[in-house]
Parts: C-alpha cells; structure tokens; sequence
C-alpha cells in the first residue's frame, strides 16, 4: 500500500513549508491523476493516520480526482473520461498523454488566527 | 484561513529509494527492464528463452510471493538471477531492488531484467529505477487487458505477446490488441513471441542487441 508512504511524503512536505507547522495546518488540497494508481480514499485514510500520529488535529483533505489529459496529433489537446476515446475534433486516438499520471499537493490551508 | 500554494509530487520512500538505483544503473551503463504480467503470462520463459539464445550480458532479478522456482528455472540456463521472495508483497519495492544490487556484478551486465510479481495493477506504480516497464501478455489471456490496465499500458515502453502459439485455439483480435497498446503508449515496440515454442524473437534479439551497443558504448 503505497498510499501510506505518499502521505507521509506530502505531509512532510507540508510541515516543511514555510509558516505552515503541526499547530496550524487545516487543511491538504491534492491533486490526484486518474492515471497515478493512487486510489484517492485510501490516500485520505492514510493521511489522516499520519496526521494523528504527529499530534496534528482536524486536518481535512480535499482530493481533486484529475482525469488523463491528451494531446492529439491534430493539436487538440482535451480531458478524457479513459485514454482510449476519440480526439473530440478528428475523431482519432493517436495522442500523446500529458497528464493524470501525478499525485502532487498543491496547496494547503493553515490557521491564522484570522477567521 | 490562509492559503500557501505548495505544488510538490508526492515522493514516497519508494521514489527516493528507485532515483539512488537508477544512478547506479547510469553509472554502471545497465539498461533495465521492469518486467510485468499476468501470473503465468510466461515472463520467466521469455527470460530462458533469452538466456539460452542471447550474447549479450544479462542478469535477472526474480520477484515471487513464495520460493525462488523461477530464478532457478533462469540460472539452469547460465543467466546469473537473484530470487526476491516478497512474503505475500504483491510487488517489488526500489527499496529491495536496492538491496540485491550489492550482489550484482552491474560491471559485467549489460542488460538487467527484474522480473515483477505476477500482477497488473501494482507493479505499474512503483518505480524500481528502470530504464522502461516491459508489459507481458498472453494469448489465453484475452485481448481486453490494455484496456483494462491503463495505468499499466501507459507505462510500457514495450509489451510482449506471448503464447502466439495459442492464436489458433482462442478467439484473440491481434490488430485491436495492437491499436490499444499503441494508443496507451505511443511508441511501444511489439513483439510477438511464442516463448516455449522459440518464435517471433528476431525483432527482440535485434533491440537487445541495440541496447548492448549503447550501454557498451558508455562503459
Ligand atoms: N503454449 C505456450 N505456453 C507457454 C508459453 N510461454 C509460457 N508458457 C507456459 O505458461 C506457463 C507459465 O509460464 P511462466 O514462464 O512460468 O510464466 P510467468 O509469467 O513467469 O509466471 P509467474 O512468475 O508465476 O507469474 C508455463 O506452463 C509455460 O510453459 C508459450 O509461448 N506458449
Ligand atoms: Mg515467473
Ligand atoms: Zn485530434
């Protein structure tokens, strides 16, 4: 299960982020390809065992599921629901995919203090 | 609330763990396969298939749940090979990779195959620091997996076929088999083999023979 070990990576990260520590962090917003093997439930469960672990309190995730991005031959470049669907302007599957394979942590929310 | 942009991939220690054997394997010019299927998709016969009919210099890392049956079936043919026995792991981890590697001569090896446990769905994700992930097919298996396994299939800088031999015993739509392998990956290079049989390993012996070139080159 390699979610556990991703979760660590991201809150690490997290923590090492300038004014953000294990007192303020609130929230993790993540980015998480439909391509990446990651399977975006057990990532949360997973984060939320990390963050207990460490003292964090009331951390919330929010997972944005990113669909396969495709680059056609044509020059289209289109969001599929699978890679194997048609280039919605030429009709063909000849592209290359250019994204929806990443998991990565875009953001994360901390308390200020300010509501 | 504040908000702090952060746009980092997740790197897990398996990530770390496949960049340090991936310089490894720069440094010691050995290209690598990471080799996935189905169980019994026949991925330990193509390697005594190579073993027995290759000069280039391979070496095989065998990954199996239970017992090191496989890697001895590629020793038996003179192809130097290390058992991993995961102990119920559904996959190979760079971390273990990484611990046989202090008993691999990488000097005199031109050509690394690990041989994954037999799975579709883990293997795919975990970065061993190979050059390129090999998928295996079968015949017998179907000719729906590509689409099945697109995480998978949209990895794989080759994909074997194996079992060719079969074609005529099973309902197998090649072309479509095909087309899907070439729309996950753009560039994957084919080959259709039988490997008990020893057919169709021309094109595979040319691209080997290649990739001994280059490495060779390097050392
Ligand atoms: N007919 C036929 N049988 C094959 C071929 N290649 C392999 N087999 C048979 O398929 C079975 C499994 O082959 P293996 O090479 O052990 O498959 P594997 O992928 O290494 O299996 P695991 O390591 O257990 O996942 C054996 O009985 C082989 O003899 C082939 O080209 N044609
Ligand atoms: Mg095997
Ligand atoms: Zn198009």
């Amino acid at each position: 299960m390699h979610e556990l070990s991703l979760a660590e990576s991201m809150i690490n990260t997290a923590l090492r982020t300038d004014g953000v520590g294990a007192d303020n962090l609130r929230v993790l917003n993540i980015k998480c390809g439909a391509l990446s093997g990651v399977n975006a439930q057990t990532l949360e469960f997973c984060i939320q065992i990390v963050a207990e672990r460490l003292g964090i309190e009331n951390v919330s995730v929010v997972i944005e599921e990113v669909r396969p991005q495709l680059q056609c031959s044509c020059g289209q470049s289109y969001n599929a629901e699978d890679i194997f669907s048609e280039c919605p302007r030429c009709g063909k599957t000849q592209h290359r995919i250019t994204g929806g394979k990443d998991v990565f942590l875009e953001s994360v929310e901390v308390n200020d203090g300010q509501s | 609330m504040a908000r702090v942009n952060v746009d980092t991939p997740a790197a897990g220690k398996n990530a770390i763990a496949a960049e340090k054997n991936r310089r490894l394997f720069r440094e010691n010019h050995v290209f690598v396969m990471n080799m996935i299927g189905s169980p019994g998709c026949g991925k330990t016969s193509i390697l005594e298939y190579t073993a027995e009919n290759s000069n280039v210099r391979c070496a095989a890392i065998v990954g199996d749940v239970k017992t090191a049956l496989d890697a001895d079936r590629i020793l038996d043919r003179n192809m130097p090979a290390y058992p991993i026995e995961t102990g119920g792991g559904c996959h190979l981890t760079a971390v273990q990779i990484g611990s046989m590697l202090t008993r691999i001569d990488l000097c005199k090896t031109d050509c690394l195959f690990i041989e994954n446990v037999g799975n579709l769905v883990c293997p795919s994700v975990f970065d061993l620091g190979e050059d390129i992930k090999t998928g295996v097919l079968s015949v017998p298996e179907g000719d729906e997996k590509v689409r099945k396994y697109p995480e998978l299939f949209s990895r794989t800088d080759v994909v074997f076929i194996n079992k060719t031999d079969l074609l005529p015993h099973c309902e197998y739509d090649m072309e479509k088999i095909e087309r899907d392998c070439r729309t996950a990956r753009p560039g994957v290079k084919i080959f259709k083999v039988s490997a008990t049989k020893g057919l169709g390993f021309e094109d595979w012996a040319r691209y080997l023979e290649m990739n001994r070139k280059e490495q060779q080159n390097g050392k």
